[in-house]
C-alpha cells in the first residue's frame, strides 16, 4: 500500500461533539489532518505537517516492531482521534481498521479487578479476607495457602502464587482451557514468594483465581458479570468477552502478527482460543472503547472514587528486572500507573498477548490513549513505551 | 384425559425399584426411560384427521396433562418410512394459556447423554480415546473421591454407569426443595467435580446412574481434543446431522430459543409451580444441558442405529447393554438404554429429566422412532401414575402397526 494509505490518521468524534456534517466533510474531501487542526475545513486541500503522535506510531513500524499500530487518544473534552500505522497484512498490503477490534490481553485484568471491586462496594467481598472464606480447599500448594492470601494480595500481585505454564501459541492458540487447568498447573509449581504481601510479581494465576471468586460469589459466569456490571452500564459496545471456543474476533479487526525467527516474515496470530487468558486476559475491545472504559472509571461511573483511590493504592516495581532499574512501574488492583516523561503518574494497564501488544493509561486531567501495535514484542517494548508516553504527554 | 391404560404389575414394580436405585434420576438429571413392557389398551395406528378414528397417542397424550399431572406435553413420532407426526396437549404457559407449540424446543436433560457417548465413541474410532483405558490416563489427579480408584475406571465404565462414582446431583439436590436455589447458578464443570470428590464412592462394576460418569467424559474428551465439548458435540453431532432445533447453550444463557412451550417445577414450599423455563444450565453439562425438540432427537436416534454417527463397532459397543437391575429387563449400553417393547423388541433410547421438562423416547431396529415430553418433571405432578403413562405412549408409538 501507498505511504500516504499507511499513515494516514483517521479520526471520529467523540461524544457527539461535532455533528455529521463535520464527519461527512471530512469524509469527502479526504481530510488529512490531525489533532484540533480538523475544524479547519481550508486546511483540507494541504497536506498538513504530520502531528507527533502519527510521526511516532510511523517510526514504530518503520523500525520493524509490528505491521501494524492503533492509537486512540481521546483528550480531556471527551475529543477522539484515532491512528493507524503499517499495513494490516503485509502480503495484500491492505490498510489497517482505524479503530479496530484488537485483542487487549491483560488489559482484562482491569475489568476483572472492577467486578471484584464492585462485589467489595456492595459488601459481598472484603479485600483483606483470605481467599480461603471464598473458594475453600482451591487453593494449596507447595509455599502457599488460601488462608494467608487475601483478594488483595491477589488483585495486587502480591500473593506469591506461582505462574501457570504458557505453551506457544501454536499449541495453546488452538486448545480449549477450563480456568481450572490453569490452576492445575499453576499449583504443580511451588510458591513465589515466602510470603503474602511482598513484592509485586506479576503472576497471571492471581488473576484466574479472581475470576472464579466473582463466580463464586455472585453464582454467575464471569464474563456476564463483567458485561452486565461494566459494559452495558459504560455502553462499552465495542469491548466483549468472546464466548467459549470463539477463536474469531469481530471485524474490523486489525490482525495480529508473531515473526518467525527462521523465515523474518510475519504469522498470522489472529485467530486463537484465548481461553489460557480467561479473567486475566480473554476480552477483545477498540482503542477508543478501552479509553472509554478508562474515562468511566475514573469518572465514578464503575466504582465510588474512594474504591478508585484503593485501587490506585499501589506498590512500586520493576516490569524489565534489574536489568532495566530505570523502567519503574506501579500496579495497584488489577492497574498499573505510568510514570510521564511531562510529570504526573496515568492509569490503565497494558496487554501482551501472541499477536498484540497493548498500552492504556489516563491522565490525572483526564486523557487517555491507547496504542497498539498488531505484533508481540520484546524487543520493541522500549520503543512502544516511548511512543505511548508521548502520546499521553502531547496534550500538555 | 380418562384414557385407561392397562399397566401390568410386574413390570411396574420393577420400574419403581429402578428409580429407587436411582434417586438422583428421579429428582434431578437422571432420565431415566425406562418403563416395563406396557399393554396397549388400544393398539393400531388410528389417523386423528377431523372424522376419522381418534389416534391412540393424541389420546394418551391428552391423559398426561391437567391439574394434578404435567402442564402440557408435545411428541413426534415417526413411522418406518419417515414420515412424522407431531402431537400436542395441555397449556404451553399456564398464565396465558397459550397451547404447545407443535415440536417445540425443550431441555432434553439427560438424553444429551446419548451425544456426549457419540462423541466419545468417535475418538474411540479415531483412536485417540481406549475405552478400557483409565480415567487416570486422561484427567490425572483430578477425580479423588474417597473409595474410588481412577487408575481402575475405565472410559467404558463412566459410559455404562458401572464406575461406582458418586453423582454430584445427589449433593445438590436431595430433595425437591433443594432445586429452586439452584435456578439461576452457574456452575463450571470442575465445580461440579469438587462436589464429587467430596463425596463417597461406591464400588466399581455395579450398575448406578451417575452424572459424574458423563462429566467425565466431557472432560476427557476436551483434553484430548483440546476444544471445548460444547464445540465437539455441535460440529460432531449437532452439525453433522443437521439437527437445526439443537443446540448446546452459551455459558451463562439461561432462555430457550426459538419456540417452546414454558417448564414447570413445584415449588415445595408453597406448592405453587415455579415457571422454571429461564434456568441456567450448566450443571447438567455434558451430562444433560441440551436443547432439542421432539422430531430432532427422533433423527438423532435413528442417525444413530442407521449407523450415520458411529462406524459398526463402535455402535455395537454403545449396544452392549448390562442388566441395571437383577429384577428389570431394561438395560443400558454406553449411553444407552434398551427398554423392551409390549410388541416384542426394544426400544434404544435416552429419557431426560431437568427441572421444567421430562422426556421419554425411543427407536427400533426397524426403522421407527417416538420422543415424548411434558412440561414438568415427576416429581412436580400429584397423580404419580403419569410416569407409567409417558412410557407407555412411547410403547404405544413404537409398536403401533
Amino acid at each position: 500500500m501507498s505511504p500516504q494509505h499507511a499513515t494516514t490518521p483517521r479520526k471520529r468524534f467523540g461524544l457527539g461533539r461535532r455533528s455529521a456534517a463535520a464527519l461527512a466533510l471530512v469524509a469527502l474531501v479526504g481530510f488529512a489532518g490531525i489533532g484540533i487542526q480538523y475544524a479547519d475545513a481550508a486546511q483540507a486541500h494541504h497536506r498538513p505537517k504530520k502531528d507527533s503522535i502519527q510521526t511516532s506510531i510511523d517510526a514504530l513500524v518503520e523500525a520493524g516492531v509490528a505491521p501494524g499500530a492503533l492509537v486512540s487518544v481521546r483528550d480531556s473534552r471527551g475529543r477522539v482521534t484515532n491512528y493507524t500505522a503499517g499495513v494490516n497484512d503485509p502480503r495484500t498490503r491492505a490498510k489497517v481498521p482505524t479503530d479496530g477490534y484488537v485483542r487487549i490481553a491483560s488489559n482484562t485484568k482491569m475489568f476483572t479487578s472492577v467486578a471484584v471491586l464492585q462485589l467489595v462496594e456492595e459488601g459481598k467481598v472484603k479485600l483483606d479476607e483470605p481467599v480461603e472464606t471464598y473458594l475453600p480447599g482451591l487453593v494449596r500448594g507447595e509455599g502457599f495457602d488460601g488462608h494467608t492470601i487475601t483478594v488483595r494480595h491477589l488483585l495486587s500481585m502480591t500473593s506469591g502464587l506461582p505462574e501457570y505454564e504458557l505453551p506457544d501459541v501454536s499449541v495453546w492458540g488452538e486448545r480449549y482451557y477450563e480456568p481450572r487447568d490453569m490452576l492445575d498447573s499453576a499449583f504443580s509449581q511451588p510458591a513465589h514468594a515466602p510470603a503474602p504481601g511482598g513484592e509485586v510479581q506479576y503472576r497471571n494465576a492471581n488473576y484466574i483465581v479472581a475470576g472464579l471468586l466473582v463466580q463464586k460469589v455472585t453464582g454467575r459466569p464471569l464474563a456476564e458479570v463483567i458485561t452486565n456490571k461494566i459494559l452495558k452500564p459504560a455502553r462499552l459496545h465495542e469491548t466483549y468477552w468472546p464466548s467459549v471456543g470463539d477463536k474469531t474476533i469481530r471485524r474490523p479487526h486489525a490482525k495480529g502478527y508473531l515473526p518467525d525467527p527462521q523465515t523474518e516474515k510475519w504469522v498470522d496470530t489472529t485467530q486463537v482460543d484465548p481461553s489460557i487468558s480467561w479473567a486475566a486476559g480473554q476480552m477483545i475491545s477498540t482503542p477508543s472503547d478501552l479509553n472509554k472504559f478508562l474515562v468511566a472509571l475514573q469518572h465514578g461511573k464503575l466504582i465510588k472514587p474512594a474504591t478508585l483511590a484503593e485501587m490506585r493504592d499501589s506498590k512500586a516495581f520493576l516490569p524489565g528486572g534489574e536489568a532495566f532499574p530505570d523502567l519503574v512501574w506501579h500496579y495497584g488492583l488489577g492497574t498499573n500507573g505510568y510514570e510521564l516523561s511531562c510529570g504526573g503518574i496515568a492509569w490503565g494497564h497494558g496487554g501482551d498477548i501472541d499477536g498484540y501488544s497493548s498500552r492504556t493509561a489516563i491522565t490525572a486531567d483526564g486523557r487517555a490513549v491507547t496504542l497498539v501495535v498488531t505484533a508481540a514484542t520484546n524487543d520493541g517494548v522500549f520503543k512502544v513505551l516511548d511512543a505511548f508516553d508521548a502520546a499521553l504527554c502531547a496534550g500538555k | 384425559m380418562s384414557t385407561s391404560v392397562s399397566v401390568p404389575n410386574r413390570p411396574t414394580r420393577s420400574r419403581r425399584r429402578i428409580v429407587t436405585i436411582a434417586t438422583a434420576a428421579a429428582i434431578a438429571a437422571g432420565g431415566l426411560a425406562a418403563a416395563g413392557p406396557v399393554t396397549a389398551a388400544q393398539a393400531g395406528p388410528r389417523p386423528d384427521a377431523i372424522g376419522q378414528r381418534p389416534d391412540v397417542i393424541a389420546q394418551r397424550i391428552d391423559a398426561l396433562v391437567g391439574p394434578d399431572r404435567h402442564p402440557g406435553a408435545l411428541a413426534a413420532v415417526r413411522d418406518q418410512r419417515g414420515r412424522t407426526r407431531h402431537y400436542t396437549a395441555g397449556v404451553g404457559d399456564l398464565r396465558t394459556g397459550a397451547k404447545v407449540p407443535r415440536n417445540g424446543k425443550v431441555r432434553i436433560g439427560s438424553a444429551s447423554k446419548m451425544f456426549a457417548s457419540v462423541v466419545i465413541l468417535q475418538l474411540v474410532d479415531e483412536g485417540t480415546v481406549d475405552l478400557e483405558a483409565s480415567v487416570e490416563t486422561y484427567l490425572p489427579g483430578l477425580v479423588r473421591s474417597p473409595g474410588v480408584d481412577p487408575d481402575a475406571i475405565t472410559v467404558r465404565q463412566l459410559l455404562q454407569h458401572t464406575s461406582g462414582l458418586p453423582d454430584y446431583t445427589d449433593s445438590m439436590f436431595q430433595e425437591m426443595i433443594d432445586i429452586p436455589p439452584y435456578q439461576h447458578i452457574y456452575l463450571e464443570p470442575r465445580d461440579l467435580l469438587d462436589l464429587a470428590n467430596a463425596m463417597e464412592g461406591g464400588p466399581a462394576g455395579t450398575w448406578s446412574y451417575s452424572n459424574t460418569n458423563y462429566l467425565l467424559a466431557g472432560l476427557i474428551a476436551q483434553r484430548v481434543t483440546g476444544r471445548p465439548f460444547n464445540e465437539l458435540v455441535t460440529t460432531r453431532v449437532i452439525e453433522r446431522l443437521g439437527l437445526r432445533d439443537t443446540y448446546a447453550p452459551g455459558v451463562g444463557e439461561e432462555g430457550i430459543r426459538g419456540r417452546h412451550p414454558k417448564g414447570y417445577q413445584l415449588d415445595d414450599a408453597t406448592g405453587n409451580l415455579l415457571d422454571f423455563t429461564r434456568m441456567d444450565p450448566s450443571w447438567g453439562w455434558a451430562a444433560g444441558q441440551l436443547i432439542s425438540t421432539p422430531a430432532d432427537l427422533n433423527t438423532f436416534l435413528r442417525a444413530l442405529l442407521d449407523g450415520k454417527l458411529l462406524k459398526p463397532a463402535q455402535l455395537a459397543e454403545m449396544r452392549t447393554t448390562v442388566a441395571v437391575h437383577p429384577q428389570s429387563d431394561v438395560r443400558y449400553g454406553l449411553g444407552l438404554f434398551s427398554t423392551p417393547l409390549s410388541c416384542g423388541g426394544v426400544a434404544w433410547g435416552h429419557g431426560g429429566d431437568i427441572p421444567g421438562y421430562s422426556t421419554a423416547n425411543g427407536a427400533t431396529d426397524d426403522g421407527r422412532a417416538a420422543t415424548l415430553t411434558v412440561t414438568s418433571m415427576t416429581g412436580s405432578v400429584t397423580d404419580k401414575s403419569v410416569a407409567a403413562e409417558r412410557a407407555a405412549l412411547v410403547d404405544a408409538a413404537l409398536c403401533a402397526g
